[in-house]
């Protein structure tokens, strides 16, 4: 009997340990958002000689609901007299939000973030395009930077404002029939045939 | 054609009897308490997870496709948690009770017998799939990604589980003691799933690297992740589901070569 407690104890903890593997990074990723905002951006060190590339976005306000996708066009140009080989274009994005301004980290807002250009002749442009998916609601501000090999310091393109409006995935109305319904109706389906049987073997043996 | 007419015989015959094996096991899962009462649980286990991320202010900020991805994930976890309890009792737990000389008196050869059993743990998901669907549902209703979540759930989930399912019955098959095959399936589990408490930079390294190629747990929220999140196409899967047809080939495999290991010794 103490074997049996044991194990089913033994049992118990290694479910709930599988459970929690499974839920823990979405209770973790909850409590991270409200959490004090990720800090240590690189910026570009001054002087030295700057990416002989132009980068134009345009400054027209993007919004949109939260967890909806945007894009941010951009064009690069290359501004030198000679060719320009794997200039690297990236997006920076900020939370300007009151009491809350701080880079973010865009691990979450976009698959890709980095745009390799292969080569650009002088005088030549390119358009490229970042699709940011929208985390979290706020103030922000995005903008598109490039470098180039042995350039110190960036090309930073014009700020862009963004609005995330926040969307509230409540809807205690919708879960809870299923939340309540599924495990009574499982619970009924299987267990219910099980306690006739059980009482009908029972009706037998007297 | 007379050649081939017993070999065909021999095939369907495999497969009738592979077939009788499971609609016995799934008699026995249905009609016992031990076998419905996962199905019951991961109910619950699925309500709470659903009921916390719709109703709790703070997980509500997720967004909607988060919430989906982490109840498809947690639906096939289950699945493959239920399918390495069921699977670690199926045969070595025959042989425990000292049912397995009957089993083996019937005419049905090994082959048949093990891959029912296989099948009834399937058949197992089959049921954990349909229990999760509501959940899915609901939780991305309104949602773009809502049926993509569902096939997607589905197909990989199969896959992962018909893998994990044949690996862990034929350790049964190898083993003598249906408890010690259990808590080592349920060990395989974990360590399929316990990285992904890997913070980003160590998901990123080698380390990372390695454990999402092995883990056929990790390719499931993978593709998971990048259909329902990342809303990519199928053609970005297919690295994703070839792995895992690859881990079911190889479980396959494994299992088709400890059928032969299936005698009577152990038990009491």
């Amino acid at each position: 009997m103490k074997t049996m407690k044991l194990r089913i104890a033994l049992l118990l903890a290694v479910v709930l340990l599988a459970v929690f593997s499974l839920a823990g990074p979405a209770l973790a990723q909850g409590a991270a958002q409200t959490g004090a905002p990720y800090r240590g951006q690189v910026v570009a060190a001054p002087g030295g000689h700057g990416t002989p590339l132009k980068l134009d976005t345009a400054t027209k306000k993007i919004s949109d609901t939260a967890g909806q996708y945007v894009k941010l066009p951009a064009t690069i140009t290359n501004t030198s007299n000679g060719p320009v080989k794997d200039a690297v274009a990236y997006v920076s994005l900020v939370d300007v939000t009151k009491g809350q301004q701080a880079p973010v980290d865009l691990e979450d807002w976009s698959a890709h973030r980095a745009i390799i250009v292969p080569s650009l002749a002088p005088g030549q442009s390119k358009d490229v395009s970042w699709s940011l998916r929208l985390v979290k609601g706020g103030n922000y501000t995005v903008y598109a930077n490039s470098i180039v090999r042995g350039s110190t310091r960036a090309s930073v393109g014009q700020e862009v404002p963004l609005f995330v409006k926040t969307k509230q995935n409540l809807n205690p109305g919708g879960v809870l029939p299923v939340a309540l319904g599924v495990p009574v109706v499982a619970g009924a389906a299987f267990f219910g045939p099980v306690f006739l049987r059980r009482k009908n073997l029972a009706v037998y043996e007297r | 054609m007379s050649a081939a007419s017993p070999a065909i015989v021999g095939k369907s015959s495999f497969l009738k009897d592979s077939l009788l094996v499971a609609t016995k096991e799934v008699k026995e899962y249905l009609y016992g308490v031990r076998g419905s009462m996962w199905a019951v649980l991961s109910a619950i286990v699925l309500s709470l997870m659903s009921y916390l991320l719709l109703t709790d202010k703070e997980l509500s900020l997720l967004d909607q496709t988060e919430m989906l991805y982490i109840v498809t994930s947690l639906s096939v976890g289950l699945g493959l948690l239920v399918a390495g309890i069921l699977g670690g009792d199926a045969v070595a737990g025959e042989k425990e009770r000292s049912t397995l000389e009957s089993a083996l008196l019937t005419p049905v050869n090994r082959g048949s017998l093990v891959a029912g059993k296989v099948w009834a743990v399937l058949a197992a998901w089959l049921l954990m799939f349909a229990i999760s669907a509501p959940y899915i549902v609901v939780v991305g209703a309104g949602s773009t990604v809502s049926a993509q979540a569902l096939i997607y759930t589905f197909s990989l989930g199969t896959l992962c589980v018909a893998g994990f399912a044949a690996l862990v019955v034929g350790l049964s098959a190898l083993a003598s003691s249906g408890r010690s095959v259990t808590l080592g399936s349920l060990a395989i589990f974990i360590g399929m799933a316990a990285p992904t408490l890997l913070g980003t930079a160590l998901q990123k390294s080698w380390f990372g690297a390695i454990y999402n190629a092995v883990s056929p747990f990790a390719q499931v929220r993978l593709s998971l992740d990048s259909v329902i999140v990342d809303k990519e196409g199928l053609l970005i899967q297919i690295p994703h589901i070839g792995a895992l047809i690859a881990f079911v080939a190889l479980a396959a495999l494994f299992a088709a070569l400890a059928t032969r290991c299936v005698s009577l010794e152990g038990g009491e």
